[in-house]
């Protein structure tokens, strides 16, 4: 909890001023009905005097005391309007800046975890916890310490000139208070609980929801918009029931509470009527009392309140540090931003990993080099551990120490930023963001040159395809402009990571959504302005790759190949196999007669 | 496609009134009738239980204290103590029926919203962001929610409570009564200001968190390239701006708020004075009736008067942010651009599975035409390749057959039948799609690929083995393996595989394939290609395609130009043609031909 006392400890300044100003205006709320009382006092003394009201208005100085009393009501209300509004602006404002805080501090930090967190957490639960939870953490530091000083003050003023008309009746009255710390203790920790219980439900309501929209089409393909729709219709209702879960004990905590308030008025009246009748208390300081139970009958039902929300946000804070205490997997290099570009060089040394320890290794015994400028072509089957070898690369998932070296350094001690301004990686997932086309490709870049743009967009081939569109460059994309193909978002991946000119290229098979021609286009453009940098291509297909430096077969996590293109056929492994087949579907295509018998004859 | 005479609005353009709303809402309210009323019974009984305290207050005072009777004052004692008891017992049980009320409203509110939204179409999908669709089915039902159950409710005491003061007022002295009432309008038009500002304000700050949410929900989805580009500076200062842009409005609604409070609470002492100047005339008038009893009375009742009011005004800021809530969320359920099943629904039973594309046009967006008059017609059984470069309509054919998308113009047909005149559930069963992009769900293996249909596991394991995924199956856990969101634990290809698995076992009449086969290695390739055409013999097959791998295995090509037919044919005429497909194909190989390029494969016969 010491995390949400140092947020509310930031506004310490704000609150402290809004503190002052609601003591100011509560003061001032006890003046005025004075000042009522010095009015009638003084109206009752002219009734008395007699006499019309003009004769009294020009003669009488009470009567005029009372119009300066009736001024100064006036006057004391605009003082208390504007302390009032001063507080509720100040601690109001806190709660609003606490929440801006912690919603900062929560998205930087989720940009520095990885994939291994991302893995387990769900989009919708992330969400939830930066919208849903922060909530119930604005609401404690706004109205919760409103309140809370509110009732500090109202007690002060009320249970000090109880004391000093009698001590015993004041215990005996405030004694069941006792009680609340009782009730707290027991149905505090369940509103905890429950409330943290609801809150999790929350997150994995709006994880189906999110779930649903990102995957409409399939529902929608597969007819499954019932049974989908069932599923959230269960989860909806189970969240409900964890929430009245959470009313129940809120409901039931908050009458106990203000209940304390009236057995304390129950005690005044029996024993203070007693003490009365007996002749030890006087019947004025009795009604005095009553009057400042009254008072703090507010004050009270605010604790029960109080309570509530403090465990509420405490439940809010936990799964909000749930994000923030996870720490980032990779961590900064020690040493400083080398001065000088990287030249390329690639080491892989005996490098196994796994996902996570005690998981089967997903890449074992991996030796390989790479020097600046050369061409490596890394194939494979399925799930061979391909694009977990080449995720290493640009330091997204924790390497191993001593398993991976760049120009000669262990990857860990080199600055993440630095390594990943001049490397390229194109993922499998071309994933692009609602901007512009222009703002896609420039994404890596502080300030880009229109030129750096086009000739990363002709690198990729899309000039044709910005011709199409009638804003070219400007044109949005995604949710709030067009759809751009499977093949047209691969592309511009390529052009997003081209305009960086990096010294290494890691294409991780990105180029399936693209037509042939293309992709042979593709090719050409990358080898031809790829020659001073080194480049990684992971890829299902091998023709158009036969002239790169070296080529990788991995199976299983293991490289159980390696060499050059010739050197493989020689080899007669699963490369040469694979290559005869693909180079097999050619030849048949282009000699149709004999389609169909030669592709089935394949072990 | 829209139903006209439908209102359309877009963001935030409900013109309809507040009770317009509410009359929308009355039915989800409707529902839960039971513990809305209970909730609105026990209100008044409270407010009894807790009225009738004072009152014993004054009478042991004057009866049994001023009379010394011991035995009476325990009786009021007694009195006293079962009102408390009853006070609190129903004001437990009326706020928690208020609030099951209220959540049984968001509930059904936000399955209402749900299931709509799996109604609408791509094209909605496509113009609205993802995040603030999520932040419609959470926040904002949310938000009417509380409206019910702490605005609607309290709202409707405070009416009471006020409409009880008046009377009393009134009663008590009519002079001093209308006195009150005079500062009415100010208080009326002074709160109407605010009210209508902070509505505003209301309606900007969903705007905003809005906006803010579907950024997040952006950034995070997209973690990876920021990390890959180091662009998290960047995001964080973005992100920040929205963030200070909702924290900005927010401000602005504290102020709002704030002033709106001291008003009224002004009001209230400015009203006092008022009156304490005005009764010094009829007090000092010996004729008069108005007593000082009368006068300390009608203060006392003064103050409780502004109490509601000034409560009213929080109350029906907490009504204004719900209203706006049930603006967005009407708003959404108002939308009609789904994909509707026909009314008159074609009688069918058996569907061959014959598709006929007739005249068919097509845009995204006005003005961008993908299909300009497609015309081809695929025969029951037959299996055909659409080829052609990016962007001439290829995918966006096969969106049509299964009714992603409904054509601007002309028809698509399904055994002669208009496929819009189908029942929408009947043709997607019949038609299997294998989608560009797999979609896999955070959840079971088994899940996933029967999409809630009951399937037998003999079955499913069938389908696994045929598709080649049975292996990755196993070493995941078996049909009962969980697949992470996205099915992040798995690879591209391994995605594939599975939702090859997903289509077969449906064994629809019509399959799709868009592109499917691109991201699986060769030898998975062979072993989904292999299965498809044995267990696509008689069933109708269309592929985009990019390899010509894929090609080879069909009746018929058919190569589209900037949506239209170029030509179409078998290979070898396509090939003697010397047309598009001439020119694709040579493309195509010209690369394997550059010397340069590629260093001839040792056995290679070229």
């Amino acid at each position: 909890m010491s995390r949400l006392f140092r947020y509310l400890g930031a506004e310490r300044g704000r609150y402290l001023v809004g503190l002052l100003a609601l003591v100011v205006t509560n003061a001032s709320t006890s003046g005025i009905p004075y000042l009522t009382k010095l009015a009638i006092d003084s109206l009752e003394a002219a009734v008395a005097a007699g006499g019309s009201f003009e004769a009294a208005l020009h003669s009488d100085p009470t009567m005029r005391s009372v119009g300066w009393l009736v001024l100064g009501i006036i006057g004391l209300a605009g003082v208390m309007a504007f302390f009032r509004v001063l507080s509720r602006i100040c601690i109001f404002d806190g709660g609003r800046r606490v929440e801006f805080a912690l919603r900062n501090d929560l998205f930087t930090h989720l940009q520095s975890l990885g994939p291994r967190f991302f893995g387990k957490m769900s989009v919708g639960d992330l969400i939830s916890r930066c919208t849903n939870d922060i909530v119930a953490v604005r609401l404690l530091g706004g109205p919760g310490i409103l309140n809370a000083a509110n009732t500090v003050l109202v007690y002060l003023a009320a249970v000090v000139p109880m004391l000093l008309l009698d001590s015993r009746i004041t215990l005996l009255a405030l004694s069941p208070l006792a009680l609340l710390f009782v009730a707290t203790r027991i149905i505090g920790p369940r509103i905890y609980r429950a409330s943290l219980r609801a809150q999790e439900e929350l997150s994995l309501l709006s994880e189906h929801a999110n779930e649903s929209i990102a995957g409409i089409g399939v529902v929608q393909a597969y007819v499954r918009e019932e049974p989908r729709q069932e599923f959230f219709e269960r989860a909806s209702e189970s969240y409900r029931k964890a929430y009245l879960n959470w009313i129940l004990y809120r409901a039931v905590l908050l009458p106990i509470v203000a209940g304390m308030g009236g057995v304390g008025t129950l005690a005044i009246v029996w024993f203070g009527g007693r003490g009365v009748i007996e002749g030890t208390l006087g019947l004025g300081d009795m009604v005095a009392f009553l009057g400042y139970l009254t008072m703090l009958m507010w004050p009270t039902v605010a604790l029960g309140w109080l309570v509530s929300m403090w465990q509420r946000s405490r439940a809010a804070m936990e799964r909000m540090c749930e994000l923030l205490d996870t720490v980032p997997e990779v961590q900064h290099g020690q040493l400083q931003a080398p001065s000088q570009a990287l030249r390329g060089q690639i080491e892989f040394r005996s490098l196994s990993y796994r996902y996570s320890s005690g998981d089967e290794p997903v890449l074992s015994d991996i030796n390989l080099t790479i020097e600046p400028g050369q061409q490596v072509l890394v194939v494979g089957p399925s799930g061979a551990g391909k694009t977990t070898l080449v995720s290493l690369l640009p330091h997204l998932a924790v390497v191993p120490e001593g398993g991976l070296f760049i120009d000669g350094t262990d990857i860990n001690a080199l600055p993440v930023s630095w390594l990943r301004r001049q490397l390229a990686f194109v993922p499998q997932e071309p994933f692009l963001f609602s901007m512009s086309l222009r703002e896609n490709i420039a994404f890596g870049l502080d300030d880009a040159e229109s030129a750096t743009i086009e000739d990363a967009a002709s690198l990729a081939s899309l000039e044709a395809d910005l011709e199409g569109f009638a804003s070219g460059y400007e044109t949005l994309i995604g949710e709030r402009g067009v759809s751009l193909s499977g093949g047209q978002r691969q592309r511009m991946t390529i052009a997003r990571a081209a305009a960086l000119r990096p010294r290494i290229w890691v294409f991780d098979d990105c180029l399936s959504s693209v037509d042939a021609g293309t992709e042979q286009q593709i090719i050409r453009n990358l080898r031809a302005r790829t020659e001073e940098s080194t480049a990684i291509f992971v890829s299902h297909r091998l023709l158009g790759f036969e002239a790169v430096d070296h080529i990788v077969v991995l199976e299983s996590g293991r490289i159980t190949e390696q060499g050059s293109h010739r050197e493989l056929l020689d080899n007669d492994g699963w490369y040469a196999r694979l290559y005869a087949r693909q180079r097999l579907s050619e030849e048949l295509s282009a000699n149709p007669d004999s389609t169909g018998s030669g592709q089935r004859g394949e072990p | 496609m829209r139903t006209p005479g439908h209102m359309v609005p877009g963001e935030d353009s409900w013109k309809g009134s507040d009770l317009a709303l509410l009359g929308r809402l009355f039915p989800y309210a409707k529902r839960q009738w039971k513990p809305l009323l209970l909730s609105m019974l026990l209100l008044p009984v409270v407010s009894g239980a807790q009225l009738v305290q004072p009152y014993l207050l004054k009478v042991a005072i004057d009866g049994p204290i001023a009379g010394g009777d011991l035995e009476g004052l325990a009786l009021v004692s007694a009195a006293l103590l079962a009102a408390l008891f009853a006070q609190y017992l129903l004001q437990f049980i009326q706020s928690y029926s208020s609030h099951i009320a209220g959540q049984g409203i968001v509930h059904d509110l936000r399955v209402a919203v749900h299931g709509h939204l799996l109604r609408l179409n791509s094209r909605f999908f496509q113009s609205h962001p993802a995040g603030r669709l999520l932040t419609r089915c959470t926040n904002d039902v949310e938000g009417i929610g509380e409206m019910f159950a702490a605005g609607f409710l309290m709202l409707f005491a405070d009416l009471l409570l006020l409409v009880g003061i008046c009377a009393a007022m009134l009663w008590l002295d009519v002079r001093l009564a209308l006195v009150t009432f005079a500062s009415l309008p100010i208080l009326i038009i002074g709160t109407g200001w605010f009210q209508g500002r902070l509505r505003a304000c209301y309606r900007e700050i969903r705007r905003r968190t809005a906006v803010l949410n579907s950024y997040l929900q952006e950034r995070i989805s997209g973690i990876r390239v920021i990390q890959l580009f180091g662009r998290e500076e960047r995001s964080n200062s973005q992100f920040r701006s929205r963030n200070l842009e909702l924290i900005e409005e927010n401000f602005r609604s504290i102020r709002l708020d704030a002033i709106l409070f001291a008003f009224v609470d002004m009001m209230k002492h400015v009203v006092t004075a008022m009156l304490l100047w005005y009764a010094a005339r009829p007090l000092l008038d010996p004729e008069s009736t108005l007593s000082f009893g009368v006068l300390v009375a009608f203060l006392d009742y003064l103050g409780r008067f502004f109490h509601p009011i000034r409560d009213l005004s929080q109350k029906v800021a907490s009504l204004q942010s719900g209203l706006a809530s049930s603006e967005r969320v009407f708003d959404l359920l108002d939308e009609t651009e789904w994909v509707s099943s026909s009314e008159v629904s074609a009688e069918v039973a058996g569907l061959s599975g014959a598709v006929r594309f007739d005249g068919v046009h097509f845009a995204y967006t006005d003005g961008e035409p993908v299909l300009r008059g497609l015309s081809m017609h695929v025969r029951a059984g037959e299996k055909v390749a659409l080829l052609g470069v990016t962007g001439a309509g290829k995918t966006t054919a096969l969106r049509l057959v299964n009714r992603v998308y409904d054509p601007d113009a002309g028809k698509v047909m399904l055994d002669d039948t208009d496929v819009r005149d189908l029942p929408l559930a009947r043709l997607r069963r019949a038609v299997g799609v294998v989608l560009q992009d797999v979609f896999l769900f955070r959840g079971t293996v088994r899940n996933n690929i029967c999409m809630g249909e009951p399937i037998a596991d003999d079955r499913l394991w069938t389908v696994l083995e045929r598709v080649g995924a049975a292996e990755l199956v196993r070493k995941i856990g078996g049909l009962d393996g969980q697949l992470g969101e996205r099915g992040y634990n798995i690879s591209a290809g391994e995605r594939q595989l599975l939702s090859f698995a997903r289509v077969l076992a449906y064994d629809p009449a019509v399959l799709l394939l868009d592109e499917a086969t691109s991201n699986v290695d060769s030898f998975s390739e062979q072993k989904i290609q292999d299965a498809i055409s044995t267990s696509m013999d008689g069933r109708t097959t269309i592929v985009v395609a990019h390899r010509l791998s894929t090609v080879q295995q069909v009746d018929r090509i058919v190569v589209l130009n900037k949506g239209e037919v170029a030509e179409q044919g078998s290979h070898l005429e396509l090939l003697q043609r010397q047309g598009l497909y001439r020119r694709f194909y040579d493309n195509y190989f010209a690369v394997s031909r550059d010397e340069s390029l590629v260093v001839p494969a040792g056995g290679g016969s070229r």
